[in-house]
């Protein structure tokens, strides 16, 4: 088990977020996270990151507490996370970006930092742009460039943050197989996205947040019958034809949760 | 396509390779020159231009280390004079009380600087944002304050340089300014060394997004007390080579606001976060003194005026009308992948 959290509870303020969340991941396993907006996916994210300290429920990755760690310290025991609004480092050049990563994530240094810098920006496409400033990058790219820089932190757990929005059909295809090489190398993925279909096409696990709370979770397409999900998720975002065909791309029948 | 990104990026590198090296050499016969230019200054300049020229490599220095806290650590001290105070302090009563010649007692404000640095980091780095800002000032008052009360400190009248005694006046002023050159271009290298390391990495991610940093494995308070710190040394040694030439520190002239002051004009007028803005930053705000200072308190009224239309017009500072034009990086401090 990589990841375990026990009735985890974060407010902003007044504003409770997520009342109380239990889910555990597997080593290796590839996690679909989806919800409608204001769900508290991205908030789950930072709790798991440490950007963000829950109020109270426990968090423990691989056995050991995380509560207490900041974010890099996490980042020290392999978590990495994209922003889903890019932060990318914009007085930096792409491949220094990628370099802060390289030296502090993953704790390389000299030519191995420079390499593993680089590596991460050939996977995602950037390497054409390393020597340009971030701030040069468009909305786009700044999200490869997330992945980049998360990539480069050697991490054990991925958390993406809707990485694929606003890509052309052949991008997401090529963005599906790098992060499935990613996950088929070892590293445990929970992957937020809108875009059910590709998340489906590729995630074993999928996990519905409303509200705070996993209302499904289990083999996609199990998940995707529930009444639940099509009502509170399903519903708004796809017609019932596309939710069906979303159903057969997934497969399987299993929930749980 | 990949590789043949490969290629051109490896081609590009070995015509850069070369450029590199060629602008390098310029560069450091460029540098070894002026260094020999500054250091021969004492023999073909008077007193007054050496003392001139103390004030400015000294402020230079403040500055600079202010820079870098407001610009790569986002820290706003406004009480920096506390460790130009620490630092002459230090200086003056290690020299007095063994009888030691004030240069060989500098070491100490280095110390003491960061002895100081690292306790009032304890409560200082709890504060955020503007209480951090307000957090510095009382600080400064309150050691200001300790000292006035401190009779082993000389308490409201200070303590005079008595060690310089014996030292001839042409030694005294030229030894003062040499120690003000290193400490101004000793400061720079140091901070150009910094900067180009593991250390100006993280400061540079810090600046731009602590949480982006954070996320990527940046230690970003460790690395903003570093930070800290090295700004107290240099600030503090600034300090004490600053009141070498005036002979006496006292609690309300060595713990003024007036050199936190001066420090973030010259670094606002130049351009907050980089390494050439305070070195701009310094020659204008001294050309500024030169001409108005006669004027009383049009001449502060006018900084004022200059500092605020900086900020608006031109929030990067001066050097940002240089890089706004042309991208150029003369300490070579950026990182090229080839
Ligand atoms: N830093 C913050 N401070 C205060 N409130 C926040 C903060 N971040 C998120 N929220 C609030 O928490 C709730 C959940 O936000 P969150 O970003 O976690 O949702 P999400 O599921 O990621 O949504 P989306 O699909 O739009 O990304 C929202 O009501 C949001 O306004
Ligand atoms: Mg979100």
């Amino acid at each position: 088990m990589i990841l375990e959290m026990v009735d985890i509870r974060k407010a902003y303020g007044k504003n409770v977020v997520i009342p109380g969340l239990s889910l555990t991941v597997n080593e290796g396993e590839f996690v679909g996270v989806i919800g409608p907006n204001g769900a508290g996916k991205s908030t789950l994210f930072g709790v798991i990151s440490g950007e963000h300290v829950a109020d109270s429920g426990s968090i423990q990755m691989a056995g050991e507490n995380l509560s207490g760690l900041d974010a890099a310290a996490r980042c020290h025991r392999g978590v990495a996370r994209t922003f889903q609004i890019p932060q990318p480092f914009l007085g930096l050049s792409v491949y220094e970006n990628t370099l802060v990563s390289a030296t502090f994530g993953a704790g390389l240094h000299g030519e191995e930092a420079r390499e593993s810098a680089r590596a991460a920006l050939l996977k995602t496409g950037l390497l054409t742009l390393a020597n340009n400033g971030a701030d040069t990058l468009t909305l786009l790219q700044r999200k490869r460039l997330e992945l980049a820089r998360a990539i480069a932190t050697q991490p054990r757990l991925l958390l993406l943050d809707e990485v694929a929005g606003g890509l052309t059909d052949a991008e997401v295809g090529e963005l599906l197989e790098l992060i499935v090489s990613i996950n088929q190398s070892g590293v445990t993925v929970l992957w937020i996205e809108h875009l059910v279909h590709a998340l489906v096409s590729v995630a074993e696990r999928l996990v519905v947040l409303a509200e705070g709370q996993i209302v499904a979770d289990g083999i996609p397409k199990a998940v995707l019958d529930v009444p639940a999900v099509r009502e509170t998720y399903l519903g708004s975002d796809l017609e019932d034809d596309e939710a069906d065909s979303v159903v057969a791309d997934a497969g399987g029948d299993d929930v749980r949760g | 396509m990949k590789s043949e990104n490969l290629s051109v990026t490896a081609a590009a590198a070995n015509t850069t390779g070369v450029a590199v090296n060629k602008t390098y050499w310029i560069k450091s016969i460029i540098l070894l020159g002026l260094l020999g230019v500054l250091i021969a200054l004492p023999w073909f300049t008077g007193y007054s231009t050496q003392r001139l020229m103390v004030e400015l490599f000294t402020f230079y220095a403040i500055a600079l280390a202010w820079n870098l806290l407001a610009g790569y650590g986002g820290i706003v001290s406004v009480g920096q004079h506390v460790f130009v105070g620490i630092g002459a302090y230090a200086m003056f009563s290690v020299s007095t009380t063994f009888s030691l010649n004030p240069w060989l007692a500098l070491p100490a404000s280095i110390i003491v600087s960061i002895l100081f640095a690292l306790i009032f980091a304890v409560p200082m780095f709890r504060l955020r944002g503007a209480y951090f800002a307000v957090g510095t000032w009382v600080l400064a008052e309150m050691a200001r304050i300790a000292v006035l009360n401190s009779d082993w400190l000389g308490a409201g009248g200070g303590i005079p340089l008595t060690t310089m005694t014996g030292i001839s006046r042409w030694l005294r002023n030229a030894g003062v300014y040499w120690a003000a050159l290193a400490v101004g271009a000793g400061s720079l290298a140091v901070i150009w060394w910094l900067m180009r390391g593991r250390l100006g990495l993280a400061l540079l991610s810090v600046r731009d997004s602590e949480a982006a940093a954070s996320a990527s494995g940046v230690n970003v308070l460790r690395t903003k007390v570093i930070l800290w710190v090295i700004a107290a040394a240099i600030t503090g040694t600034a300090g004490a080579v600053a009141y070498m030439n005036t002979l006496q520190v006292s609690p309300g002239a060595t713990f003024s606001l007036n050199w936190t002051a001066a420090a973030i004009f010259i670094a606002v007028l130049g351009g907050i976060g980089t390494l050439e803005g305070p070195l701009i930053g310094v020659i204008v705000y001294f050309l500024l003194r030169e001409c108005f200072s006669s004027y009383g308190s049009w001449y502060f009224i006018i900084l004022g005026c200059i500092a605020i239309l900086t900020m608006v017009l031109a929030p990067g500072g001066a050097w940002s009308l240089i890089t706004r034009r042309k991208q150029i990086d003369p300490f070579g401090i950026r990182r090229i992948l080839s």
